[in-house]
């Protein structure tokens, strides 16, 4: 019985792939990151300010931020780089 | 009189014996560290054979068969454990469980080498990895519909923020260890830049907000991006669902609890800290492991019945090559031996506390993790083998190179974290 859906599933009609994302009409990536990001931004900030008031820690916070997404950005630079030599062009 | 131990005298044998691994290092070390080294430098030649070969080295064919393999099972299951770890630490700060700190840290390191696991498993998986900068390169033009750029950069932000949390919560110690060892002061100096002995108030508040981004950021990562990069293919049968982002996020609570509890049993052996890490902990993971391990199994039925009823055809067709087809014997040992004895097991002991033994629910807790890394196998390879597009249905054969790739990356997994275990202290000491 399998065997024959298998050879009728040959012939169903296939899905259109991209029929999903042609019938968005906003970029929806936006809205996804928007969802996630809104909340986790307003999260940092309230972790940052309040007692004890000191903003020595969060800057320290925030430059370990800006250093690690920058080192995360030039190694996948540095890896693509390397990379090159071994992958044949 | 000579018997009574002052606070001081406790504290500092306690600092002794948690710092202990730092300084004391036996030959068994270095044979293990060179045990897993082996594997490690065969996967970077494995590597670069598949890199100059290309991917017709491994099991991965496409348009007929899987185009994804093992590779991407592995990164679906490290980046699952990656969760769990940081969980644990942000469950305990945040739910005030003092009975589990001992555990923390532990769970954050985990997330920290997961996650970079997970990063290489999606290069390895790269036809042409050269090309990985394009992922940022073209960022700004991608964002807006690529589910895959979505990963990418909420793994990025995730990978940052849990770094930076184990960094924050580990100064106090760090302190600790540049005062006994001045030998590696060059280590923990930088790290210690700016510190003051005073910061820990804003430490803890810091970490405590951060926890709230961290589980909030679990669940958009592990039940959101990562999900969707299945569940919003329509081209796949046996993907697309709503049901697959608290699908992926359960397993991934799960297999990272069965992660914590195995490493955190591991450690507590090696360095003999059955006085710190208590058998309470693992009592309380494992009855919490064995109840979300039953909803998954709730979820795996929920999904094999739709799949199997209302659905196209090529959904069902999925679901018979699982429950009685060519991957019905891994499917149902994984389901029965994998999944619902070990559950049962774990979940009785809540009942009958003399069931319970640390080797016992770590050995269940084993098995549970197998068991998930299966069903990661099983969410990619039979969906792909199984085309809607008119092409025949295709085969996927591990080969030897994805095999030692696989053993590489674990092996280099449990070395990083060893290194960071002779390198900073695992358990916190100030909280001790």
């Amino acid at each position: 019985m399998t065997g024959s859906l298998f050879e009728l599933a040959e012939i169903m009609p296939v899905v259109n792939a991209s029929t999903a994302p042609a019938s968005q009409t906003v970029p929806i990536g936006f809205i996804v990151l928007a969802v996630i990001l809104t909340p986790v931004v307003t999260l940092l900030l309230i972790s940052m300010f309040g007692n004890p008031r000191t903003f020595r820690v969060p800057a320290l916070f925030l430059g370990g931020f800006v250093l690690l997404v920058g080192a995360l950005v030039l190694g996948f630079a540095a890896l693509s780089l390397v990379l090159k030599f071994f992958v044949p062009q | 009189m000579d018997t009574v131990i002052t606070k001081r005298e406790r504290r500092q044998r306690l600092t002794d014996d948690l710092l202990r691994p730092l300084f004391h290092t036996t030959p068994v070390f270095f044979l293990v560290a060179g045990a897993l080294l082996i594997p490690v430098l065969w996967f970077l030649y494995v590597w670069y054979i598949q890199l100059t070969q290309g991917l017709g080295v491994t099991g991965l064919r496409t348009p007929s068969g899987a185009a994804w393999g093992i590779y991407i099972a592995n990164f679906v299951f490290y980046v699952g454990i990656a969760h769990g770890g940081i969980a644990v630490a942000a469950a305990i700060r945040l739910l005030k469980l003092k009975g589990y700190e001992p555990i923390g840290r532990i769970g954050e390191v985990l997330t920290v080498v997961s996650l970079s696991m997970a990063g290489l498993s999606i290069s390895l998986d790269m036809g042409r990895p050269d090309r990985l900068f394009n992922i940022i390169a073209f960022w700004p033009q991608r964002i807006g519909s690529s589910s895959l750029s979505w990963d990418v950069t909420v793994i990025m932000l995730y990978f940052s923020l849990s770094a930076l949390y184990l960094w924050l919560t580990m100064r106090h110690d760090l302190a600790e260890c540049a005062a006994q060892f001045p030998r590696r002061a060059w280590l923990y100096r930088p790290l210690l830049l700016g510190y003051r002995p005073d910061e820990k108030a804003k430490i803890d508040r810091m970490a405590w907000w951060l926890s709230i981004a961290i589980v909030f950021l679990i669940v958009m990562l592990s039940g959101g991006v990562v999900p969707w990069i299945f569940g919003l293919l329509p081209s796949r049968p046996g993907w697309f669902g709503a049901l697959a982002g608290p699908y992926f996020l359960t397993a991934a609570i799960s297999s990272a609890m069965a992660g914590v509890l195995v490493v955190s049993a591991m450690v507590r052996g090696v360095f003999h800290w059955e006085a710190h890490i208590k058998p309470q902990i693992f009592r309380g993971l494992g009855i919490f492991l064995g109840i979300m391990t039953m909803f998954y199994l709730y979820l795996i039925l929920a999904e094999q019945l739709t799949m199997r009823y209302a659905a196209p055809i090529s959904e069902f067709l999925v679901s018979e090559m699982l429950l009685t087809g060519e991957f019905a014997p891994l499917f149902w040992s994984m389901l029965i031996g994998g999944f619902f004895l070990p559950a049962l097991f774990l979940i009785l002991q809540a009942f009958h506390p003399r069931w319970f033994g640390v080797t016992r629910t770590t050995i269940a807790a084993m098995v549970i993790l197998l068991a998930f890394w299966i069903k990661r196998f099983l969410i990619v390879v039979p969906s792909l083998l199984r085309p809607l597009l008119p092409f025949p249905e295709g085969t996927y054969q591990v080969t030897w190179v994805e095999w030692s790739v696989t053993a590489g990356v674990l092996a280099l997994a449990i070395l990083m974290f060893i290194a960071f275990v002779k390198l900073f202290p695992m358990v916190e000491v100030s909280e001790e």
